[in-house]
């Protein structure tokens, strides 16, 4: 939820409210953007040995405490239908994430596939989670 | 779970962007709410009721 100001008309509310978690969510990205090139140009240079893997390891313990801040900041600007509608996608995203995971390492087991790559099952991951949260919501509307 | 949100919105010629800003959630779950898609939270019931001064058994019939 957010401050909400009692004298204005619930529209003016509402558009106010709307307007804040855009802003929000802008913010959001552009340090989200800025963050992973900045890890990506740091990781560069602490392989190559120019930079001391602290520095890294400062750069990586602030942008974890940046995205618990803001996911923090999310649920707590969002109302409960968006928070279940969250809830459903994440958990949703995870059993993709088990089966996906799972599957592909008893094929590989077997000798059918190569072994299980992370990253293309956690953009996998990602992606069920993200339909599964727009069903819902196209399913409200 | 059935409501009387529509109704009660209605006759106060609000809009659901209307009754969601009053009510401080989207205009999505104003409508999910009277589409009997989403049952509210017992706060948001709370809420509810005291926007149109009115208890919680007089909006809401879990019948």
């Amino acid at each position: 939820m957010t401050d909400n100001d009692p004298a204005q008309s619930g529209e003016a509310r509402l558009k106010a409210r709307y307007k804040a978690f855009i802003r929000h969510l802008a913010l959001a990205a552009l340090i989200g953007i800025a963050a992973g090139a900045l890890s990506g140009v740091t990781l560069a240079r602490v392989e190559d040995g120019a930079l001391p893997k602290s520095v890294f390891i400062g750069l990586w313990s602030f942008m974890v405490a940046l995205f618990v801040w803001f996911t923090r900041d999310y649920f707590r600007r969002i109302d409960e239908v968006d928070l279940i509608d969250n809830l459903w996608a994440s958990t949703i995203g995870l059993y993709g994430y088990i089966a996906a995971f799972c599957s592909w390492f008893m094929f590989h087991r077997i000798g059918l596939t190569p072994p299980p790559g992370q990253l293309t099952i956690l953009l996998t991951t990602v992606i069920i989670a993200t339909i599964a949260y727009f069903v819902r919501k196209v399913r409200q509307r | 779970m059935n409501n009387r949100l529509k109704v009660l919105r209605a006759e106060r010629d609000w809009s659901q962007a209307e009754l969601a800003g009053r009510l401080d959630v989207s205009r999505q779950a104003v409508n999910a709410i009277e589409t009997g898609k989403h049952d509210p939270s017992l706060p948001l019931a709370f809420r509810i009721a005291r926007l149109f001064n009115m208890s919680i058994e007089e909006i809401f019939d879990d019948q």
